[in-house]
């Protein structure tokens, strides 16, 4: 999987993080380095689409929150991935 | 690297800056960014001036990866050596240019240079992939004869040092030869049409004399008309990606 956006919900669905934390985190649960011009295109894009928003802080780096229509994206997109997967190993055990 | 990067944000839209900006520069500050994170960034903020084209924004950015690219290729690009042999011609006569013309052409025809090809090994991937024809027109390339003030010069340029050096010599002393077959030709003829005595009693002709041996000089493009290219290249595709963007989606 190397959709910065799914990887980008994916990441905030166990909690509030900003652009590096995220960055950090998806490079440990999915093994993908994002980009910082990949992580801001996908987190503008997130946040126009209302998927996102970004939390108040007085710090520079401003967190951001999955909505609740992005937890339902996300949950729609990983049963989508969940069925191909295991269609695929079905296949390749029936093989 | 860092210096370049933390300039990167303002090839963004002003409107994407106003809104991410100080968060962009707190991450950019935050992580170790490397060469692929430039790129990476520039690729960002060209996608998100695409969107929302700006003219000069884009041909600044696209100038910037033209650039970057130049300075890969000229990186990667292998070194070449110039060898240049050095000869000075005494008792030059007024036909001189065209009589070193005709020498040059007799020396560097195809069989010659075909048998210093073949000698010296040189072209190896290129006499695998092309005709002969075509290994003879880049060998060619390399060479350069140029006569100035009674001075001859045949310059070689190749990638490998020291053959560019035995080919500089190898060419200079076929020049030579030709040039005494020549004259010797010449002397005969004259001979011959005039019933006049052998040619050295008559016809001192021009001396050629060695005065520098070859000796190979790294060459290389220079940096900055290459980095010139990228940045016009790189402006100009700007430039063109963003009419064509507002011709598109005009309302933007």
């Amino acid at each position: 999987m190397s959709d910065p956006t799914l990887l980008v919900l994916a990441s905030l669905a166990d909690g509030d993080k900003h652009g590096y934390a995220m960055m950090e985190d998806i490079q440990a649960f999915a093994g993908v380095r994002l980009g910082p011009g990949t992580l801001y295109g996908a987190i503008t894009r997130l946040e126009e689409r209302g998927w996102i928003r970004a939390l108040n802080s007085t710090d520079r780096r401003r967190p951001y929150r999955l909505t609740a229509e992005g937890r339902r994206h996300l949950q729609e997109e990983l049963a989508g991935l969940d069925q191909v997967v295991k269609a695929g190993q079905r296949r390749l055990k029936d093989a | 690297m860092r210096k370049m990067i933390h300039f990167t944000p303002r090839l963004y839209p002003a409107w994407w800056r106003a809104r991410y900006g100080p968060e962009f520069e707190a991450l950019l500050e935050d992580m170790n960014a490397g060469f692929g994170d430039l790129l990476d960034t520039v690729k960002g903020a060209l996608l998100m001036q695409f969107n929302r084209s700006n003219v000069p924004l884009m041909a600044a950015a696209c100038g910037l990866l033209g650039i970057m690219v130049a300075a890969l290729v000229s990186h990667v690009t292998p070194t070449r050596y110039a060898s240049t042999a050095i000869v000075s011609i005494e008792n030059g006569e007024p036909g001189l240019p065209q009589r070193v013309a005709v020498v040059a052409s007799r020396a560097f025809g195809d069989a010659a240079l075909t048998s210093l090809i073949e000698k010296n090994e040189l072209y190896p991937s290129e006499r695998q992939s092309q005709s002969v024809g075509e290994v003879l027109h880049r060998f060619r390339e390399d060479i350069t004869c140029r006569l100035n003030l009674g001075v001859l010069q045949v310059s070689f340029t190749y990638p490998d040092s020291q053959k560019s050096q035995q080919v500089a010599g190898e060419l200079m002393d076929r020049l030579m030869e030709e040039n005494l077959a020549v004259r010797e030709q010449e002397a005969e003829d004259e001979r011959v049409n005039q019933q006049a005595p052998p040619p050295d009693q008559t016809r001192s002709g021009e001396r050629f004399r060695v005065t520098d041996p070859p000796h190979p000089v790294p060459v290389s493009a220079n940096l900055i008309e290459v980095l010139s290219l990228g940045l016009g290249g790189g402006a100009l595709a700007g430039i063109a990606i963003a009419i064509l963007r507002r011709r598109v989606q005009p309302s933007h």
